[in-house]
């Protein structure tokens, strides 16, 4: 009886999602400035390292600025490309946080200049009717979570951006100025405004 | 005592306000009430937490951002089709060879009296007169074509493609020239000195 030979083959070495892998595991342990010089080395894949380490807060800066998961993943995308092709220009005097801050901010106060945002729902219909069921804890949260988003959407771009790089991202008051190209008095100013009017909204 | 500006209140709601203007505060009820009020307002703002993503959708904006990127032109470039080929070493050859075909044309038609076509060949430099060898420069056709090239370089960009002059560099030059070349080096240095 004759050898018959299988229909499959044993591939040597890692198949494509292992050597995704070990290329990730091998950019991960650099710092962000050898992530960056990688970059521009022509190593364009430790980009996913720098993608991987600060894709969720900028994921949230986008989402705390338009209120929307679709319109915030789209901006957070934009930033990392725009970050990307501009790497040449990080010159290492920030942290790439606070650079890609500064992207991401400028890519969302450009979108907002160009459309109108879809400010997160917050019809009446939408509201839980809290007399006809009783009210879950977590909703109620969740309702009052979604009211201060609506709010600081209607705030004025300057002061929204101060608010969300100041209290959610406790970025400095030097870093916030600098990103927004105003004085560090002017973002205190800022602060101080986006607080009083969103104290207004939440009545 | 005046009241606090909103600068200082906002100090004070992050605990940076000098005690000497905090001691108003136990004492006016105006500072304190807007106080308060900012203060419920941070509060508000800060219990408020984005929803998190499922682990799906961060699999998905990686490998997003990953297409694009290895679509994208190296970081830095123009991003147009044509100077993707074109690398900073090349560029720099060129302006080079732009450079030297431009003072060669120069140099031959400043040696040549008898050549009809060049101001600077019919009326020799005058290095009493400085203005005279920017009348024969600007005639020239040649030196002409790498002064609008050399106007369109940045320094910065000419500093990248290290096309500026190092230590030494303008010493070889001028080993390289002839006894009559120096000559008429050091008489133009002499003219452009005097000006």
């Amino acid at each position: 009886m004759g050898r018959v030979s299988p229909d499959w083959t044993i591939r040597v070495g890692p198949i494509e999602g292992e050597a995704q892998q070990a290329s990730s595991d091998r950019w991960a342990v650099l710092d962000d400035a050898q992530l960056v010089r990688a970059c521009v080395d022509g190593h364009r894949e430790a980009f996913g390292a720098i993608v991987e380490r600060h894709r969720r807060q900028v994921y949230q800066l986008c989402y705390r600025y338009v209120g929307t998961h679709e319109d915030a993943a789209d901006l957070a995308q934009d930033t990392f490309v725009r970050a990307f092709k501009g790497l040449r220009g990080f010159k290492g005097q920030s942290s790439i946080a606070t650079w890609l801050y500064r992207i991401a901010v400028n890519v969302c106060l450009n979108r907002l200049a160009l459309k109108t945002p879809r400010p997160e729902p917050l019809l009446a219909d939408d509201r839980p009717d809290l007399q006809a069921v009783r009210p879950d804890a977590a909703l109620l949260r969740a309702e009052r979570a979604a009211e201060v988003r609506a709010a600081i959407q209607q705030l004025p771009r300057k002061q929204r951006a101060t608010l969300i790089l100041r209290v959610y991202h406790e970025l400095p008051h030097e870093e916030i100025a600098a990103i927004l190209g105003s004085s560090v008095g002017a973002t205190k100013a800022n602060l101080f405004h986006a607080l009083a009017n969103l104290k207004k909204l939440l009545r | 005592m005046t009241h606090l500006s909103e600068l200082e209140i906002v100090d004070q709601i992050e605990g940076a306000l000098p005690p000497a203007r905090a001691a108003h505060i136990a004492d006016c009820s105006v500072c304190r009430a807007k106080i308060e009020q900012i203060t419920e307002a941070l509060a508000r703002a800060h219990a408020v937490e984005i929803p998190e993503p499922s682990p799906l959708f961060w699999e998905h904006f990686s490998s997003r951002i990953r297409k694009e990127i290895a679509e994208a032109p190296e970081p830095g470039s123009s991003g147009l089709p044509w100077a993707q080929t074109l690398s900073w070493q090349w560029l720099a050859a060129s302006l080079v060879v732009a450079l030297l075909l431009g003072a060669g044309a120069w140099r031959l038609t400043t040696r040549a009296p008898d050549t009809p076509a060049t101001v600077a060949s019919s009326a020799p430099l005058n290095a009493e007169d400085p203005s005279s060898i920017d009348a024969g420069t600007d005639a020239d056709q040649a030196w002409a074509l790498v002064q609008s090239l050399a106007d369109e370089v940045e320094w910065s960009d000419s500093v990248t493609a290290d096309l500026a002059v190092r230590p030494g560099w303008v010493d070889r030059a001028a080993l390289d020239l002839t006894s009559e070349e120096r000559k008429e080096l050091l008489r133009l240095l002499k003219a452009e000195t005097r000006m």
